[in-house]
This record gives C-alpha cells, sequence and structure tokens, in this order.
C-alpha cells in the first residue's frame, strides 16, 4: 500500500511514467480511495492549466511576431552573408594578423 | 506537432547549408513558440523580444553544425534555454530560498498521510485565482525549474524533448517539476489562493 506522501511525489515529478505497471495501479487505487490526493493532483492541474492560459497566444501579438520575423532574417541574412565574404577573403588572400586584430 | 517541411528527412542538411527557405520555415514555425516561452521564463516583454531575436540569429549562425541528431525544435530551444538563463542571471537578483523540500516533507505525518490535507478543488475557480497570482510565484523560481514548468505545462512538450533541451536526466527533471510544482502550490496558498 502506498502513502499519500509517495502518491504526491510520484504525481508531481511526473515519475509514473516510467514506473512499472503494478505501481501505476496502486496509485490508481490509491487515488480512487483517498479524496486528499485527488485534491493534490487536481490542484496540480490546476495550476499548469492556468500557467497555459496566462501565456496563452494572443492575436494581438501577431504584429510583433511579424516584425521579429523580419528583424531576425534580416540579421540572419547578414551573419550568413559575412561567412561567405569572409570565406571568399580567406581564399583569396589569407588575411594578416593586424587585418584579423582589426575586426 | 508535425511541422510539414521542418519534419521531412533532408531538412537538416538544408538547415546546415543555410538555406534561406529552411531557415524561414524554422523561424515562421517556432517564432511564436519562443517568444511565448521566453514571456513565460517571466522576461519582461522588451526584454523577451530580444532573446527570441538572438536565438534565431544564433541559430542561423551555427545552422552548420546541426547535424540533425535531434529535432531542430530540440536544438533551437536548447539555444533559447541559455539566453534566457544569461538574460534571467543579469536581471534578477538571486533570492534567499526556503527549501522546498524540506516544506513538503512537513506536510506529511510520520506514516506518510496528509498533516493538512489539500482541499477539493473547483479547477476552474482555482485555476483563475491562480491566474492572479502565478507571475509573482514563478518569479522566485530558479530558472531551471521555471523553464521545466514553462516547457511541460505550457508548452506540453514530451519529457524526452524537455531533458535534451534542459541537458537534464530524466531523475533530474522529475526532481525539477516537483519542486516548481509544490512552490508554486505553497506560494499561492501563502497568498491566500487556495481551493
Amino acid at each position: 500500500m502506498l502513502t499519500c506522501k509517495e502518491v504526491a511525489d510520484l504525481i508531481a515529478s511526473e515519475a509514473l511514467v516510467s514506473t512499472g505497471l503494478p505501481k501505476r495501479a496502486l496509485v490508481r487505487l490509491h487515488l480512487l480511495m483517498c479524496r486528499d490526493c485527488r485534491g493534490y493532483a487536481a490542484q496540480l492541474r490546476a495550476i499548469g492549466l492556468a500557467g497555459r492560459e496566462r501565456w496563452k497566444a494572443s492575436p494581438s501579438d501577431a504584429p510583433t511576431i511579424e516584425r521579429l520575423q523580419l528583424m531576425i532574417l534580416d540579421r540572419g541574412i547578414a551573419a550568413v552573408d559575412r561567412d561567405v565574404e569572409e570565406s571568399r577573403t580567406a581564399e583569396s588572400e589569407p588575411p594578416t594578423t593586424e587585418e584579423t586584430d582589426s575586426h | 506537432m508535425r511541422v510539414p517541411g521542418v519534419d521531412d528527412p533532408d531538412f537538416a542538411a538544408r538547415i546546415r547549408e543555410r538555406d534561406a527557405r529552411a531557415i524561414e520555415e524554422v523561424v515562421h514555425s517556432y517564432l511564436p513558440q519562443v517568444l511565448r516561452t521566453a514571456r513565460g521564463a517571466g522576461l519582461g516583454p522588451q526584454l523577451a523580444e530580444d532573446v527570441a531575436q538572438n536565438t534565431f540569429v544564433t541559430f542561423i549562425e551555427t545552422a552548420a553544425r546541426f547535424e540533425g541528431r535531434s529535432h531542430v525544435r530540440t536544438w533551437l530551444f536548447g539555444i533559447l534555454y541559455r539566453k534566457i538563463a544569461e538574460a534571467r542571471r543579469l536581471v534578477r537578483r538571486d533570492q534567499a530560498m526556503d527549501d522546498i523540500d524540506e516544506i513538503f516533507e512537513q506536510r506529511f505525518d510520520s506514516a506518510g498521510g496528509w498533516a493538512r490535507p489539500p482541499r477539493p478543488v473547483d479547477a476552474e475557480i482555482y485555476s483563475a485565482e491562480v491566474r492572479q497570482g502565478i507571475d509573482s510565484c514563478l518569479d522566485l523560481v530558479p530558472t531551471n525549474q521555471r523553464m521545466a514548468f514553462v516547457l511541460r505545462e505550457i508548452e506540453e512538450l514530451e519529457t524526452e524533448e524537455i531533458c535534451k533541451i534542459l541537458d537534464v536526466t530524466r531523475t533530474n527533471l522529475g526532481v525539477l517539476l516537483h519542486r516548481v510544482r509544490n512552490r508554486l502550490r505553497e506560494c499561492l496558498e501563502t497568498k491566500g489562493i487556495e481551493p
């Protein structure tokens, strides 16, 4: 028989997934009989739900996302161009130490 | 969630070559999720945008090293996690915290029964109240615990992927989730938010 503490431990850490079937069955049995642990499990579920609701996508984010997307692609393309340019320079004339330092 | 294009077998190679269309697909597919995670991790609106942007730029800069052994999202979120940890170190003073493991222990009597049992929950009412207090309670939580909560509860990722992103074992992730959930529960209760 599992204690309430053991059941609460398993629920909070989601260790159930990796335990064997007999233990999962024991937890289920415990929950059927124990209102307190059912309350605890429901509380943790409600906290997760609150998190999802709090940070759920909002249509008002669309302009921000569009703006960020453009900025990222701009900076990303610049980064790729810079690398291509550098590899070309490296191929044609290897930079002297001085040139490398000035970058 | 399967993303067309991103989940194609040759996608890793296209990323490595920094194929413009492939990069665009990654940005398009994951920017909303990355931004939400940065916000959920407690960064202010401007900082969250900066971190999201820098995450993708680092992703593009390092794309040549992407071997495709993990999913592109896992790789991206690994970068995001490091940026968030860095940003949080800069803006947030570390606060002395109660030992949540100790507090959890004290909730039970010596026989392992509840010393003060949780009350039955009306999920909707309780959840609405939690939403009011969750920001300030999460602000007290260390970054790795908070990220575990965000990735598991808000982004609803599988535990296996979260382990790779946070670079922890399954047992460690269990400890992080255990601590953050109980810490939230205790913190909400001290604010008078109880079922």
